[in-house]
């Protein structure tokens, strides 16, 4: 994710201050779907909500807005979601997912082994299938090169198809 | 297994499922608003989501090194004693009240505060949320990572370096402002404290993150070493929580030895 986010970038007012009206905008129009997507990085309902309000924060907290908002909620959203798992390995006192039941085997089944993918490879399937991102796209969210994209995309899907099979 | 073969249909449904499985709350637009942290707002933080985690440890991105328990420095004026086993008492001792400043009046690390680490580019956005209590306590960003809480020292203006503690025994990292607080912490309301020693000798910091786990019903807002912790009763002296090993219970109800704000 190097070079992602722009961690020098912050506003020279305090916090506290009010958000531009685009922020605001892009807050009320993509809050949801950024959750959505955090689900499947952080595999936790509620620390995805988390994870999305600290990406608004940072967002609100720069000196200028990004050439390209959303891409960059985005990317900020799977940079935290990435730094919220690293720290669970390290940090494990409670379960780190929620165990939850959707009353259908086939899809029980597949994000069981999702969830056991590391992180990159979940974030390249999440974002491949579920965002419809290409791969140059994800490359840019995640802050790697697309040849990463490609191996991980492989990795992850040939993980799925061996313990499914 | 296996049901069916894996194809881009199931992937789609699969993901859809768990990312649209229940509707996201609603967002709170106040976020960007300098909210003084109680305890009652850390519950909001919680979210709606709240009762269906038993799994969330620590907030999101709350990070500083060992846990607490492995390292038991010193305080001044405090020479903080961590019990290890239960004593064989009749008259439990009410609980000790501490309060952590790291700095001296001079504005310097306190004597027996470790230093951890210098980090930079720091951001205290708002008031601390793990340690509401403490008007000096803030809650700060450097890079991608929050520290909470962070201390200013005591009275001090144009505050440019925070400490920042994971634990009241574990030394701090001392963080460079980009710019300098502008005000102290505004006055508070919440009255929990941010760190707890229990008389089994685990010791809990106070949950500032999404969704405590809640066993039988009790909210664990405070985290431990091991399990969880409710909120303290500190209507009885010593204080007491319901302490549970893990997120099945049981809970137990415990006193609390030391409690830090």
């Amino acid at each position: 994710m190097e070079g992602v986010v722009e961690e020098d970038a912050v506003q020279e007012d305090m916090p506290g201050s009010a958000p531009s009206s685009d922020l605001v905008t892009l807050y009320r129009n993509k809050r949801t779907a950024m959750v959505q997507l955090a689900r499947l990085l952080t595999r936790s309902e509620a620390i995805a909500e988390e994870v999305v309000q600290d990406a608004f924060l940072q967002m609100h907290r720069r000196r200028e807005p990004p050439e390209n908002p959303e891409a960059y909620l985005r990317a900020t959203v799977a940079n935290l979601s990435r730094n919220h798992l690293r720290r669970l390995k390290v940090e494990q006192r409670w379960s780190p997912r929620e165990r939850v039941s959707f009353n259908d085997p086939e899809i029980d089944e597949t994000w069981a082994i999702l969830c056991r993918l590391p992180f990159r490879q979940r974030a390249v399937i999440a974002l491949r299938f579920y965002e419809d991102l290409s791969e140059a796209e994800i490359a840019r969210v995640l802050g790697c090169r697309p040849g990463t994209v490609k191996s991980s995309l492989h990795r992850g899907l040939s993980k799925l198809r061996e313990e499914m099979s | 297994m296996t049901h069916t073969d894996l194809n881009d249909e199931r992937l789609r449904r699969t993901l859809k499922a768990v990312a649209e499985r229940v509707p996201v709350p609603p967002g709170d637009e106040t976020l960007w608003t300098r909210v003084p942290a109680t305890s009652s707002h850390r519950r909001i933080l919680a979210g709606a989501g709240a009762a269906l985690v038993v799994a969330a440890s620590i907030a999101v991105a709350v990070v500083y090194g060992p846990r607490s328990s492995d390292v038991v420095g010193s305080h001044p004026g405090v020479a903080p004693t961590i019990p290890s086993s239960l004593p064989p008492i009749t008259a439990p001792p009410a609980t000790q009240m501490e309060h952590y400043v790291p700095w001296t009046a001079g504005g310097s690390l306190a004597p027996g505060i470790a230093l951890i680490g210098t980090l930079s580019g720091g951001d205290c956005w708002t008031t601390s949320i793990a340690d509401g209590p403490n008007e000096y306590a803030w809650r700060c960003l450097a890079g991608n990572d929050i520290y909470d809480p962070c201390f200013a020292p005591p009275g001090a203006s144009n505050v440019t370096q925070v400490a920042c503690a994971r634990s009241p025994f574990s030394g701090v990292y001392l963080l460079n402002l980009t710019s300098p607080l502008s005000q102290s912490s505004s006055a508070r309301t919440a009255t929990y404290p941010w760190y707890l020693v229990l008389s089994n000798g685990q010791q809990c910091d106070g949950f500032d993150g999404a969704g405590p786990p809640t066993v039988d019903g009790v909210t664990l807002d405070y985290v431990c070493k091991d399990g969880g912790a409710s909120e303290p009763n500190d209507g009885t002296e010593p204080w007491t929580v319901q302490y549970g090993p893990n997120e099945s219970g049981p809970l137990q109800p415990l006193n609390v030895v030391q409690a830090w704000n």
